[in-house]
């Protein structure tokens, strides 16, 4: 009889011990899952970006650059052309830096005989509401 | 009939203090088997595999000496560990096992690693003195040991050299604290076993133990800071019955750019990180096989990036006034995309006096550099293999080590545009160390002979090289130590090389990450360096005292200079070499506690680095300011009315760092700053913590000398005041 009880209560400790372990193994799990499908290396979603021209002066001048259909983001092919070597940016007219530096009418970019100017499509910090 | 055969398969033991009190709690460690188990409430423990006889077995006690021995199967193990008022574990003072060597007879300090504890790993091993960091906030950090980095510090991840690039202050350590238990660190070129090249120190990590025992253990830890809005979570699972074991461990961390002293927000020091290990350990009899595998995968941003001269730049143009996190947790340009995976097989064999021991590594390290969205600015694959077998051998007082290291590495481009050309090289390196000791003396000696090929061959248009070059010569080092009652003195003296890596043969081009372009030279010669080091300990039950001064000598000393001209905006960089380069100074740890307030402990460490450039009016790039690091801490154990209100311990940090005027050319004067931490630990129950830290409390605005972005805006500032609260609850 001692025997039988004992035996119960191995079986019944045992039961609880594998509950336990399904229970952190569902938890690993999960957190395997959840860490693969957010390993997603380089999750930026939004694949247009707004671009400039820039001058790699000391303090980095920028003009602002509208694509073909005038507006202000670069997506797909239209994206990847801007930052290609060999992209010629046409200005008709006359651009303005945030500092008020004009760039005059002409091509530029890294495929036209204004190479110095690049094309550049990274972000940059909000800085508007700075309080200086 | 059974219970004697379990008997006899067990390794049983009992540890007791002093005064015979029979202790509980106390680690176990099997450090050749890397098993870890507790002793119970009546001092005792027990494996239920038979240890090979000559395993050491190292037991360890919060507030106890710790005590290392070799044991004897027919020899009943009782052990005996003294109550310590001051614990000087980390600066070596108390008996430790090493993987880097023996601490009485090598100058070797450790540090555990806390995901509790610490904002960062790298951070937590800045509290040792003379280390240093170089960073841009939490996502790019790298260890400065006496002013020397890059490949002059060498890293290990559980005995596998940690190959990532490690040439640019731009690419970080490459792994996190998941899963690992401590770090050792040797400063200086003394490290035989490990390598030749590492003429600035060696940094070992190494993972928690396996564990036994009938119930899994495991944890959830997770951590936040209202900084950079940091989410970093983790957790862990370790499993060991009768002759298998098995741990398994997760991260996922992610971090918005962090908060300035001004409220501004460094825009893209934003970074993402997961990381995946596991090992899988069999035992039987005298020979165990152990595997490991670990996935780190990380995307850390570059900030402070600019078109045109980082200095000139505006911080207002490197910072964002407020953040969304709706979208500034998403990964911007430029950054760096780094995927690490880990292989590691070992085996070893004991049997009487001698362990053979195998290990063969893989290291693979994919990094990609993007300023472009569509196209990286380069994309490299460096795998590394490692194979280093090896013998101990136990005669009497001495120790022999015999080995060798053999390492295999490619590095290839995967894209046409790259600043670093396709490169191979092949290293062996056979050493012989010989360790002595008896009673209060020892000595130990070690030779390495280091032969290294290296093959360039890149004919991708941007490079044409063929290059096909060799390298050899010996490592030395010598060390002796006595004890006379509470005083320990040790001298060891060091002679190691360093051939000149690939990138700073023939680097050619921008490096987004420096806002650099960089031009190699490929007539650089092998670097050598002697070091020569005291160290002095004493202790009593109240007072700890080390003093480590310490004089590195280094010829051909390969660094890095500006040119004065400029290409595609950059400023140009070329490698170059100095005939002569001095490193001294002096380390010093002071320990007190209060023989009327028991539970008061008080730490200072002084970290004093003088270098000189003989060829140059300007010093040398990088090297740290001197400092002062102040820890206050009150451990609330024997205070029923605080304990009730869940409190651990408070401690009080503070760090002063000297103005640093020896500066090289292309870098400024750093002033003198002050940083207050306040950090308080709570503990809900033995399972459940909890630590609550307030960090820069006087909301100092400073940019340490060797920060990645000292150089850029005047120098970007670390973060401002934050506080952090990391959570962590065991089952």
């Amino acid at each position: 009889m001692k025997r039988n009880t004992v035996l119960v209560s191995v079986l019944i400790k045992n039961k609880k011990m594998k509950k336990i372990n399904y229970f952190l193994s569902a938890i690993t799990l999960t957190a395997v899952v959840t860490m693969t499908s957010c390993s997603k290396d380089d999750d930026n979603a939004d694949p247009c970006h707004e671009c400039h021209i820039a001058l790699a002066d000391k303090s980095e001048t920028a003009w602002d650059i509208t694509n073909a259909a005038g507006g202000e983001d670069f997506c797909g092919q239209e994206l990847t052309d801007a930052e290609s070597s060999s992209y010629v940016y046409t200005v008709t007219d006359t651009l303005y830096s945030s500092d008020g530096v004009p760039l005059a009418p002409g091509e530029y970019g890294p495929g036209s005989a204004n190479s110095q100017y690049e094309i550049h499509c990274e972000d940059h910090g909000e800085h508007d509401d700075h309080d200086h | 009939m059974m219970n004697i055969f379990l008997l006899y398969c067990q390794t049983t033991g009992n540890v007791f203090s002093e005064n015979n009190t029979k202790l509980s709690d106390v680690d176990v460690y099997f450090i050749d088997q890397d098993i870890l188990t507790l002793t119970n409430e009546e001092g005792t423990f027990y494996i239920e595999n038979e240890t090979p006889n000559n395993s050491m077995i190292h037991f360890f006690k919060q507030g106890y000496s710790s005590k290392t021995i070799k044991y004897e199967n027919n020899i009943e193990l009782k052990v005996i560990l003294e109550k310590l008022h001051i614990d000087l574990d980390e600066v070596g003072v108390t008996e430790s096992y090493n993987e880097l060597g023996n601490n009485r007879l090598t100058n070797i300090e450790k540090k555990s690693l806390s995901f509790l504890q610490s904002n960062s790993m790298v951070e937590s091993i800045t509290q040792l003195s003379g280390v240093d960091m170089i960073s841009s906030g939490l996502g790019i950090q790298k260890v400065v040991i006496r002013g020397l980095s890059g490949m002059r510090v060498v890293t290990y991840l559980n005995g596998m050299q940690i190959n990532n690039q490690q040439w640019a202050n731009d690419h970080g350590i490459g792994f996190t604290e998941l899963g690992l238990k401590e770090v050792e660190l040797i400063k200086g070129s003394s490290a035989l076993k490990y390598g030749s090249e590492a003429i600035g120190g060696v940094l070992y990590f190494k993972d928690q133990p396996f564990v036994i025992g009938k119930k899994l253990k495991g944890f959830v830890a997770t951590k936040f800071n209202n900084s950079s809005y940091l989410s970093s979570n983790q957790f862990g699972i370790k499993w060991g019955k009768k002759n298998f074991y098995f741990n398994l461990y997760g991260q996922y961390s992610i971090s918005s750019d962090y908060r300035l002293p001004n409220n501004w927000y460094l825009f893209n020091s934003r970074f993402k990180q997961n990381a995946i290990k596991f090992s899988i350990a069999h035992r039987r009899k005298n020979w165990q096989n152990t595997f490991k595998y670990h996935l780190h995968t990380e995307a850390p941003g570059i900030p402070g990036h600019i078109h045109g001269d980082p200095e000139e730049s505006d911080l207002i143009d490197l910072t964002s006034s407020s953040l969304d996190l709706s979208t500034d947790y998403d990964t911007t340009r430029p950054n760096q995309v780094v995927n690490n995976q880990l292989f590691i097989y070992e085996s070893s064999y004991m049997k009487n006096n001698l362990k053979f021991n195998f290990y063969a590594g893989h290291f693979i390290n994919n990094l990609q550099e993007w300023e472009k969205w569509t196209r990286p600015a380069f994309d490299i694959d460096l795998s590394s293999s490692q194979i280093s077998p090896s013998i101990r051998y136990n005669a009497g007082n001495f120790t022999m080590h015999l080995g060798s290291q053999i390492n295999m590495l490619n590095n290839k481009n995967n894209i046409n545009d790259r600043l670093v050309p396709d490169a191979s090289s092949f290293n062996i390196g056979p050493y012989a160390i010989l360790d002595y000791e008896k009673d209060n003396y020892g000595f130990n000696s070690g030779v390495r002979y280091d032969y290294k090929n290296l093959k360039v061959n890149d004919q991708s248009g941007k490079f044409n090289i063929d290059y096909d070059e060799f390298f050899s010569n010996i490592s030395l080092s010598v060390g002796i130590y006595y004890k006379l009652i509470d005083h320990i003195l040790r001298f060891t003296y060091s002679g190691a090389y360093r051939a000149p890596h690939f990138s700073e043969l023939f680097s050619d081009g921008v490096h987004h990450g420096t806002n650099r372009y960089e031009i190699g030279d490929d007539q650089l010669k092998i670097e050598y360096a002697n070091q020569f080091e005291l160290k002095y300990q004493w202790y009593n039950d109240h007072l700890g005292f080390v003093i480590n001064p310490f004089a590195q000598y280094i010829s051909d000393f390969i660094s890095i200079n500006p040119t004065g001209s400029n290409i595609d905006g950059y400023k140009v960089y070329n490698y170059i070499q100095y005939d002569k380069v001095e490193l001294m100074g002096v380390e010093m740890n002071l320990h007190y506690h209060p023989h009327q307030l028991h539970n008061l402990h008080l730490e200072q460490s002084y970290s004093f680095l003088h270098t000189k450039n003989k060829d140059d009016q300007y010093g040398l790039a990088l090297v740290p300011a001197n400092s002062i690091k102040t820890k206050a801490l009150f451990d609330f154990s024997n205070y029923e009315n605080m304990l009730k209100y869940k409190f651990d311990y408070i401690s009080i940090n503070h760090t002063y760092k000297f103005e640093q005027d020896s500066y090289a050319e292309y870098e400024s004067l750093t002033p003198a700053y002050n940083i207050l931490n306040v950090q308080l630990g709570l503990a809900f129950n033995r399972q459940f913590h909890c630590v609550f830290s307030l960090n820069n409390v006087l909301n100092e605005e400073y940019s340490p000398h060797i920060s990645r972005v000292r150089g850029v805006a005047g120098g970007i500032p670390n973060p401002g005041r934050f506080f952090n609260v990391n959570l962590k609850y065991e089952f």
